[in-house]
C-alpha cells in the first residue's frame, strides 16, 4: 500500500449547531470519527484505485458497501465512518484518479444528506474535506500502478 | 445506488484467514490470559465429560479401561464434580476478567489525571476541575441517590433500572470518587438522553457547554428553590430541575462548564468522557482538541479488552 498521509485535526475537524432539548449547541466531530490518516493504492487486478482511511481505534469489521456509478464507498455498519473508497479506473493515471477522487467527494456529500439523524455527524463533512484537500498528496504517496 | 454486503470472494478469503488470525491472536496474548484460557478450556472439557457421565453413566463406564475403583468413585461423585467444576470455571473467568483489569483501570485513571493536569494545572483545586469516564450499560441497580430521576419512571423495573445508562467508572484525582450519579442514555430513544454526557452519547459528537449559571455564589447565598437560575441551569445541563434543586439545597458542587467526548471501542459506542469545571470558561478549543485526540487514542487501546 502507499504511504499514510497524516490528517490534522485542527484543519479538518468540522462542527455543526444542533438544537438539543431546546438548547442550541455546537457539536464537534468526535476524535473517533475524524480520519487520522489516509492512503491510496492502485489495484491492477480489480482495476481500482483504493483510498483507505485510518481512525484512532481498531477498524470495524462489519461494513456495508454503496456503489454509485464507478465509485464504491465502504462504511462501518455501526458508525457510518468511511473506511475505503474504491474508484474504478482503467490504469494508474493521476489525472483520471484525481477526477474520480473529486467525484467521490461529491458522493460523500450526498451520503451526508441521506443518512438518518443519528448518523449525520459532522464526520462525513470532515471526511469529504480530507478527500478533496488531500487528494493530490494521496496520489503523490500512492502505491501500486 | 446499490447497497450490498461484502462480496462472496472477500467472505471466502476472510474464512481462509480465520485460522492464521486465531494463531496470531494466541501469539499476542499475555501469558496470564493464555493460562486462564487454557484453564478454562480444560475445565470446560471436564465439565462436559462429567455431565456426559451423569447422563449416560453406564455407557461411558463400560468403555473405560481405568481400574474398577476409579470408575466407581467417579460415577458416585459425578454430581459433586459437576458442581466443583462449575464453581472453578466461574472463579477462573472472574479472575481472568479482573486480575489483569485492575492494572488497566489504574492506567486509565492515570490517563484521566494526566489529561486533567494538562488542561487545568493547579488552578482551582482538583475537585473543581474533573475528568470522569462514564460507561454505557443496559441496566443498573436502582439506587435512588445515584440517579438524576428522583421520581419513579417507566424505565424502572425494581430493583433494576433498565433502558440504557451512563454510569461513572473512573474519575480523575482523589476527591468525589464515591459519586454514582448516572445519566439516562436509551439506545431506542436517543432524544431522551440526559445530561451533557447523554447528549454527547446520543449525538455521537463532542458537546461543549459553557457559561452555566453560578448556583453556589460567593459569599454564600442560599438560592430559593424557585430561583430562575436553577431552571436555566437544568435546561442547559439537560438534567432534572428537582435534582438540581436538591444539589443546591445540599450545597453540592454544580459545574459551570462541561466538555463531553463520546468514546468508541472497535467501532462500538463504549461511553463518554466528561470534563467539568467550576470555571465558566473551558480551555481553548485548540488545546482541548490536541489533548483529547492523544487521550482518545490511548484510551481506545486500553479499553479494548476491559
Amino acid at each position: 500500500m502507499g504511504e499514510w498521509v497524516r490528517v490534522s485535526a485542527d484543519e479538518f475537524a468540522a462542527s455543526e449547531t444542533r438544537n438539543i432539548r431546546g438548547v442550541a449547541v455546537e457539536v464537534f466531530v468526535s476524535p473517533f470519527d475524524l480520519p487520522d490518516r489516509v492512503r491510496g493504492e492502485y489495484d491492477p487486478q480489480n482495476r481500482q484505485f483504493v483510498v483507505e482511511f485510518g481512525y484512532i481505534d481498531a477498524p470495524e469489521r462489519d461494513t456495508r458497501r454503496r456503489k454509485e456509478d464507478h465509485i464504491t464507498v465502504v462504511q462501518g455498519r455501526n458508525t457510518g465512518r468511511i473506511q475505503k473508497i474504491l474508484l474504478d479506473v482503467d490504469a494508474m493515471n493521476a489525472e483520471k484518479v484525481q477526477i474520480q477522487i473529486r467525484a467521490a467527494a461529491k458522493v460523500i456529500e450526498k451520503l451526508g444528506r441521506e443518512q438518518p439523524l443519528r448518523a449525520t455527524n459532522p464526520h462525513l463533512a470532515s471526511t469529504q474535506r480530507v478527500l478533496s484537500e488531500l487528494g493530490p498528496r494521496i496520489l503523490e504517496h500512492a502505491g501500486g500502478g | 445506488m446499490i447497497l450490498s454486503a461484502a462480496p462472496e470472494g472477500e467472505r471466502r478469503a476472510d474464512r481462509k484467514l480465520a485460522l492464521p488470525r486465531l494463531a496470531s491472536a494466541v501469539r499476542r496474548m499475555r501469558p496470564w490470559s493464555l493460562a486462564f484460557c487454557l484453564v478454562n478450556l480444560v475445565i470446560w472439557l471436564a465439565v462436559t465429560y462429567t455431565w456426559l457421565v451423569g447422563l449416560s453413566r453406564d455407557k461411558v463406564l463400560e468403555s473405560w479401561t481405568w481400574p474398577e475403583q476409579w470408575r466407581e468413585w467417579l460415577a458416585a461423585t459425578s454430581i459433586l464434580w459437576y458442581v466443583i467444576a462449575t464453581v472453578i470455571a466461574g472463579a477462573a473467568g472472574w479472575a481472568r476478567k479482573n486480575i489483569g483489569a485492575t492494572a488497566k483501570w489504574r492506567l486509565v485513571k492515570e490517563l484521566l489525571d494526566t489529561f486533567r493536569d494538562e488542561l487545568f494545572g493547579e488552578s482551582g483545586g482538583v475537585h473543581a476541575n474533573r475528568v470522569t469516564l462514564f460507561r454505557h450499560v443496559g441496566w443498573k441497580w436502582a439506587v435512588p441517590r445515584c440517579t438524576i430521576h428522583p421520581r419513579p419512571h417507566r424505565h424502572w423495573c425494581w430493583p433494576l433500572q433498565t433502558g440504557g445508562w451512563l454510569v461513572p467508572v473512573v474519575r480523575s484525582a482523589h476527591t468525589t470518587q464515591r459519586s454514582c450519579t448516572a445519566f439516562r442514555a436509551p439506545r431506542e430513544n436517543p432524544a431522551g438522553a440526559e445530561g451533557v454526557a447523554g447528549a454527547a452519547w446520543a449525538e455521537r459528537g463532542i458537546i461543549r457547554q459553557e457559561e452555566l449559571p453560578n448556583l453556589l455564589p460567593k459569599p454564600p447565598e442560599q438560592l430559593a428553590p424557585e430561583d430562575e437560575r436553577i431552571e436555566e441551569y437544568a435546561m442547559k445541563a439537560r438534567v432534572d430541575v428537582d435534582w438540581v434543586r436538591e444539589r443546591v439545597r445540599r450545597t453540592s458542587s454544580c459545574a459551570r462548564s462541561f466538555y463531553a467526548i463520546p468514546v468508541r471501542v472497535r467501532g462500538n459506542d463504549w461511553g463518554v468522557i466528561v470534563v467539568d469545571s467550576a470555571e465558566a470558561q473551558l480551555p481553548k478549543p485548540r488545546t482541548l482538541r490536541h489533548l483529547e485526540r492523544t487521550m482518545a487514542r490511548l484510551l481506545a487501546k486500553m479499553l479494548e479488552d476491559l
